[in-house]
């Protein structure tokens, strides 16, 4: 380091006063030789009280952040009457009026649609969790996907092996959807999420990893496990053939109402008694949104089990409504 | 309370808690996503969305850094993001690398007195910054926006102390330069061009 810059490092620690006393006596008697770092000085001074500035909170914005997590955590509990629906899927979609209105995020992830094109690892894993369903036929087989997601956390196995595991519960349900609908293409594109967060985190490795799937990748491996958890509750759907290959920021399943309130968005198809709409993917239309569906007396989940690519930087999201039989 | 316990709520799950923990952060993440985004709308997004994946992922934070740490890790994530997706919009003005920074001065236009109006201030320095490198922008925020100690931006950077020092020095260097030749440092441009922000 030349004196030069050995000196202007001084000037720039001065200003966070982590000058030792030998350095402050130092950096004195140069400042009062050398105009061009007492400039130096008075500049950076000017600069650090430009950004100390005070930036106020918006009025408003705690309320949002908690309304926001609020609704979020409304959607980590499993509701108890819901667990029984999960057998009679196929007859209860039959036979009652399902109005499924969805909300698809339009926003393709261009590494998510490389359907497959990862770690064979996490591809065969995800098939793995699949079969689990099958063997077990009902929600638990998730919910211990989803348990596995966790220990891989608590056990300090490395936020890597969290976000493969938690991804992987994903990937499962994906093929779970697969098996018993028939979607294949949306179970492979789940699969390639997979892949591309297991990649993510490989490359960053250490500390950065911990955050890599949720904020690099737009995956957030941390959302699947509540969802995961609730996914026994709720009815598998069959993707219309339109949405295949769309990645989504939030997907949400509203049943227990009869008459469904205006929804702002696009009504993308409806097929076997299912109506799928897409909406703008911002927090106002979503909250509205959710919250008329409430006040119209339907019960509103996350479901993201669908078979669509959950990427929270998605233009858009999908509801899926089922009004009473 | 101390946030030790405020943590190990939240962890649990509780709302109230991680309510508490918002309160305590969220004023500096907004004034780092200010500074960042140079726009409010986006700063408020940012925050909210800071703040989500932050209560999505708690359970899994372990404690080894300092919640602020592994806070502003997410908080710059998503700055650098935002920066990223915003650069790929029209530019009404080039974005410069530090190897750039020989170009010849901009016009003068406002004077520094317009610049740093308080409704352009934000603007102007988030122009500001995104003519420094990404390496230089990220020191910057987290210790003259988010008041970050060079122990905790070391472990949010993972760099040595050492290294914050001395890269912090190039960057506010940097930064400076940018400042003089936009017109918004109105002190001495002229008397010391050898310090103008030659980056080493």
């Amino acid at each position: 380091m030349s004196d030069e810059e050995y000196f202007e490092q001084l000037v720039s620690n001065s200003l966070d006063g982590t000058l030792t006393d030998s350095e402050r006596e130092k950096l004195e008697a140069h400042l009062a030789e050398c105009p061009s770092c007492a400039a130096l000085k008075q500049d950076l001074e000017q600069m650090r009280a430009l950004f100390a500035e005070e930036a106020d909170l918006p009025e408003g914005l705690h309320e949002s952040i908690m309304q926001q997590l609020e609704q979020e955590n409304k959607l980590r509990v499993v509701q108890p009457e819901k667990p029984a629906r999960r057998m009679p899927v196929f007859t209860m979609v039959a036979a009652a009026a399902v109005v499924v209105l969805v909300v698809l995020g339009g926003g393709l992830m261009p590494a998510f649609s490389t359907v497959g094109g990862g770690d064979a690892g996490a591809s065969s894993n995800a098939t793995a969790e699949g079969a689990a369903y099958d063997d077990t036929g009902a929600g638990q087989a998730v919910a211990d996907a989803a348990e596995q997601a966790g220990l891989a956390e608590n056990d300090g196995a490395g936020a890597e092996q969290s976000a493969g595991a938690a991804t992987d519960a994903t990937g499962g349900q994906a093929v779970q959807s697969r098996d018993s609908t028939g979607t294949s293409s949306a179970g492979g594109s789940t699969t390639g999420g997979a892949a591309k967060a297991g990649g993510s985190s490989d490359t960053n490795g250490g500390v950065w990893a911990e955050l890599q799937p949720s904020t690099e990748s737009g995956t957030d491996a941390q959302s699947v496990r509540p969802n995961a958890a609730l996914a026994d509750a709720l009815p598998s759907l069959t993707l219309p053939d339109s949405l295949r290959g769309t990645s989504v920021a939030h997907c949400y399943f509203a049943d227990g109402g009869e008459t469904v309130p205006d929804i702002d968005g696009e009504l993308v198809s409806t097929a076997d008694g299912l109506s799928w709409f897409l909406l703008s993917n911002n927090m106002t239309n979503l909250q509205d949104t959710l919250g008329r569906m409430e006040e119209a007396g339907f019960t509103v989940s996350a479901y993201e089990d669908v078979g669509l690519t959950i990427d929270s930087k998605a233009t858009s999201w999908l509801l899926i409504v089922q009004t009473a039989a | 309370m101390d946030e030790k316990h405020i943590l190990a709520r939240a962890r649990h799950g509780e709302l109230d808690a991680f309510e508490e923990l918002v309160r305590r952060y969220e004023k500096r993440v907004y004034a780092v996503a200010l500074r960042s985004s140079g726009c409010p709308e986006d700063a408020a997004d940012i925050v909210q969305e800071v703040f989500l994946r932050a209560w999505r992922s708690i359970e899994s934070f372990r404690g080894d850094s300092g919640f602020s740490t592994w806070l502003f890790r997410i908080t710059m994530n998503l700055c650098v993001d935002h920066a990223r997706h915003k650069h790929t919009q029209p530019q009404t003005q080039p974005i410069v690398t530090e190897e750039e920074t020989e170009r010849p001065l901009p016009d003068p236009g406002p004077t520094p007195e317009e610049h740093l109006e308080n409704s352009e201030l934000g603007r102007e320095l988030a122009a500001a910054l995104d003519e420094i490198s990404e390496e230089h922008r990220r020191i910057v925020l987290l210790r003259d926006v988010s008041g970050l100690s060079y122990t905790e931006i070391a472990e949010v950077l993972e760099i040595s102390e050492g290294t914050v020092k001395s890269r912090l020095s190039r960057a506010r260097i940097a930064l400076r330069k940018v400042l003089l030749q936009r017109g918004n440092l109105s002190l001495s441009a002229a008397s010391n061009p050898s310090k103008g922000g030659g980056d080493a």
